[in-house]
């Protein structure tokens, strides 16, 4: 890659003949036809080998070797051949991934998968195992369990239990322990108190243990292989799982340089270990988020180990999933529809939902009761627009990772419209998914339908049924988000916000371009580190 | 070329040349003009005014005077009375400091694989990794912008990453012998080159190709120089080793 530093005398003849095109090509005066009248400032270019350092750093993530300095040296400038061949590598994947993981914010390690009430304490070997939360439940103190094999009672099979005051006065009924192979360690044993390694699908009062309701059961353990209880950090693994598993998506589609657009519209999902097995065990013991209706098919995921941690499967999630913007990490970490649309609209459209100056207008007392919040005063400043995006997600719940199926989650559900007008106590699924309570005349027309249709404008029920697609592909035929990507991969690339005089400009070129590759992001970070813009280092 | 077009050129020309100190026409004073005698204003007719208290009226030595002031001339400049335009600058990249992967892989690859780690127990902690929060990597729950800037925190913990590095580079060199990194080794004569064995160094840790006649290489060579008379050349070495981590040149691109 040559680069040109534009003299003097062709500032001259570029303004005498007013070949702005010819100057924006070269780069290096354009947007300035007052240039010729200026001194010319201090050359910013860099050396060659600098300019390789620079680019090395950016789509490698580390210093060129010896060897591509020499050669470097040795021809006097970066060649072409070598930046295609980074940026073809695993490095850059890596890079732009990395990139990506600050406008996604990619991160659920708060997340909480498991009850407070599941997880398991003890070491397993000289300490048993337990929940210490349920102890008062199973055995009238919070105390663990003997360590001594556990006793049954021959004729019924019940757990033996042995009475002891404890220092509080309270008496206690501590049993023994049996030995558990794990889900986290197929090849071993760790002992676990005889109350909490229960693994009765249903208790004898009708309790389906591996839900919520299991917790507060007394004749509802852990499960079998304890799968419904959190032990030796098994839920930072899953979460971590989460994570990583949605790297992996933009990994995949900047390695194959795939278009850009399949990050919004990518069914490929990859699962390891502990994503299956959460899949298929743990969704239901959930401490309020909620993972049901689960929004993939598990005739179409593996039944893996839990321990096969870095044994990743591909396979392909149903038609309603978006790329990155359905994926768990995603969905958890912003938990709420707006939060979901303010990044998507903040990273990928680069409108972020911000306050004007100076501030939102007072509201009169008659407005502010509005409940319509695409009304209301000052809400509707961001709302008119944040309430018609994050319906895009309003099949997917909120505080969790569901999918609200039309099939089973119509529009309107008669049940749960009789239930918010009759008064009838309504069942799970209305309270959590369906408007069943008005506080003002205006919400009345809305209950028994669906949360995401609470205000809903006929012209915007289609982005409740078409999904964070439709989202998405509107901001790429409208161009916002090719514009929009061009300039946050330049803000990456040069280090700064894209301001100045003739950014702007330049932004439209490369946005045009990226959609004239077929939104190729490896084409579209060549144009910029090729750009004079980033040989100048000020 | 039209009467514009030249008076166009004109005007370029002479603000290309201005850019030049040396062809820069020097301002000259204003030509002197000569004295006009002013010409002798009728004076109109007041119409009488109603009696008003008089004001004492100030002494002749009180009352301000005006000072004509020269707004020709500043010094020995033409005054401007607009500020002069802000100098256009090509848009350019923003230099800034390395993230906390790239530093710690540019650690790794300039050192020859030795990174800055802390043996904890049987396992070996990577402590660029560990302190990556503290030095600005957003964990994006509680932080979610990275922090690049080159902090007093930040040059602090470079300084020890520097300084364990290199004394680990030290040991490696010893015991490698024959392709030393930091060591230079002595020709057929026995002589080292101290300022090739720099412009080496300089084009490996900062990807700056100097010549040996450089001016930025004499700071080294300074810096060499000046370890030496405190040390041996060992710790010279190492101490061109800690500078190099720690300069701007390194961490920042």
């Amino acid at each position: 890659m040559r680069r040109t530093r534009p003299a003097r005398w062709l500032a001259l003849g570029t303004l005498l003949l007013a070949t702005s095109a010819a100057a924006q090509i070269n780069g290096g005066i354009e947007d300035d036809p007052g240039a010729a009248l200026r001194c010319e400032p201090d050359s910013v270019d860099i050396e060659p080998v600098r300019y390789l350092r620079a680019l090395s750093l950016d789509l490698r993530g580390t210093v060129p070797s010896a060897e591509e300095v020499d050669r470097v040296r040795e021809l006097g400038e970066v060649p072409e051949a070598m930046v295609d061949r980074w940026l073809e590598g695993d490095d850059f994947a890596q890079q732009a991934v990395r990139h990506h993981r600050s406008l996604l914010w990619n991160n659920v390690g708060n997340a909480r998968i498991f009850n407070a009430s599941s997880g398991l304490g003890g070491n397993g070997t000289n300490q048993p195992m337990w929940r210490r939360n349920r102890g008062i439940m199973y055995r009238g103190a919070t105390v663990a369990c003997f360590n001594r094999p556990a006793e049954y009672d021959p004729e019924t099979g019940a757990i033996l239990t042995t009475e002891e005051v404890q220092a509080d006065g309270r008496t206690a009924r501590r049993e023994g322990y049996v030995d558990v192979v794990p889900y986290w360690d197929p090849a071993g044993t760790v002992r676990v108190c005889a109350f909490d390694a229960q693994d009765v699908e249903f208790s004898p009062s009708g309790t389906e243990c591996k839900t919520a309701a299991g917790n507060n059961d007394p004749e509802c353990g852990c499960g079998p292989n304890l799968r419904w209880c959190n032990g030796r950090n098994a839920q930072a693994a899953t979460v971590d799982s989460m994570g990583e598993a949605l790297d992996r998506l933009m990994f995949d589609i900047f390695r194959r340089d795939a278009p850009y657009t399949e990050l919004f519209t990518s069914r490929k999902a990859f699962v390891n270990g502990p994503l299956s097995y959460f899949w298929y065990h743990q969704t239901l013991r959930g401490p309020g988020l909620v993972f049901e209706p689960k929004p993939v098919a598990l005739e179409t995921l593996p039944e893996m180990q839990w321990a096969e941690r870095d044994t990743w499967v591909e396979i392909e999630l149903p038609s309603h999933h978006a790329g990155v913007l359905t994926r768990p990490a995603f969905l958890l970490r912003f938990q709420t529809n707006r939060a979901r649309a303010n990044r998507f609209y903040d990273a990928f459209l680069c409108q972020p939902f911000n306050p004007p100056d100076g501030g939102l207008p007072v509201a009169d007392e008659e407005s502010a009761r509005n409940p319509d919040l695409q009304l209301r005063a000052g809400c509707k400043y961001c709302h008119a627009l944040l309430e018609p995006a994050a319906s895009h997600w309003g099949r997917w719940t909120e505080q969790g990772i569901g999918y609200l199926d039309p099939a089973g989650f119509p529009q309107t559900r008669a049940d749960c419209e009789a239930c918010a007008l009759r008064g009838q106590g309504c069942s799970g699924e209305c309270r959590n998914f369906y408007v069943t309570q008005a506080l003002a005349p205006e919400e009345e027309q809305f209950l028994g339908q669906l949360n995401a249709y609470y205000f809903r404008r006929d012209d915007h029920v289609v982005n409740v049924e078409q999904g964070p697609r439709y989202l998405a592909l509107t901001g790429v035929a409208d161009n916002r988000m090719p514009t929009c990507v061009a300039k946050r991969t330049g803000e990456w690339l040069l280090g700064r916000a894209l301001d100045q005089d003739g950014d702007e400009k330049w932004i439209d070129s490369l946005a045009r371009d990226f959609v004239q590759d077929g939104y190729s992001f490896r084409a579209l970070v060549k144009r910029i580190v090729s750009n004079p813009r980033y040989w100048r280092v000020r | 070329m039209n009467r514009a077009t030249v008076a166009l050129c004109a005007l370029l020309a002479a603000s290309l040349a201005a850019c030049d100190p040396d062809t820069a026409p020097t301002p000259t004073p204003a030509p002197e003009q000569p004295e006009q005698p002013e010409p002798e204003q009728p004076e109109p007719e007041q119409p009488e005014q109603p009696e008003t208290p008089e004001r004492p009226e100030a002494p002749e030595e009180t009352r301000p005077v005006p000072a004509p002031v020269d707004v020709d001339t500043v010094g020995d400049r033409p005054a401007e009375l607009a500020p002069a335009p802000e100098p256009w600058q090509a848009p350019a990249r923003a230099r800034r400091r390395m993230n906390i992967d790239q530093l710690d892989a540019a650690f790794r690859r300039t050192s020859g694989g030795i990174g800055w780690t802390e043996t904890r127990g049987n396992r070996e902690v990577n402590l660029f990794e560990e302190l990556s929060a503290t030095l600005g990597k957003p964990d994006y729950i509680q932080i979610t912008n990275e922090s690049l800037e080159p902090s007093a925190l930040f040059q602090k913990f470079l300084d020890d990453a520097a300084r364990q590095v290199c004394a680990r580079m030290i040991e490696a060199d010893q015991a490698r012998g024959a392709t030393p990194i930091l060591l230079p080794v002595a020709d057929e004569a026995g002589e080292m080159d101290v300022d090739r064995h720099l412009q080496g160094l300089l084009l490996r840790f900062h990807n700056r190709d100097l010549s040996l006649d450089s001016p930025d290489l004499m700071h080294w060579r300074w810096l060499y120089d000046t370890s030496t008379f405190v040390g041996d050349e060992v710790t010279a070495w190492q101490a061109i080793c800690a500078t190099l981590f720690t300069h701007p040149d390194f961490y920042s691109y």
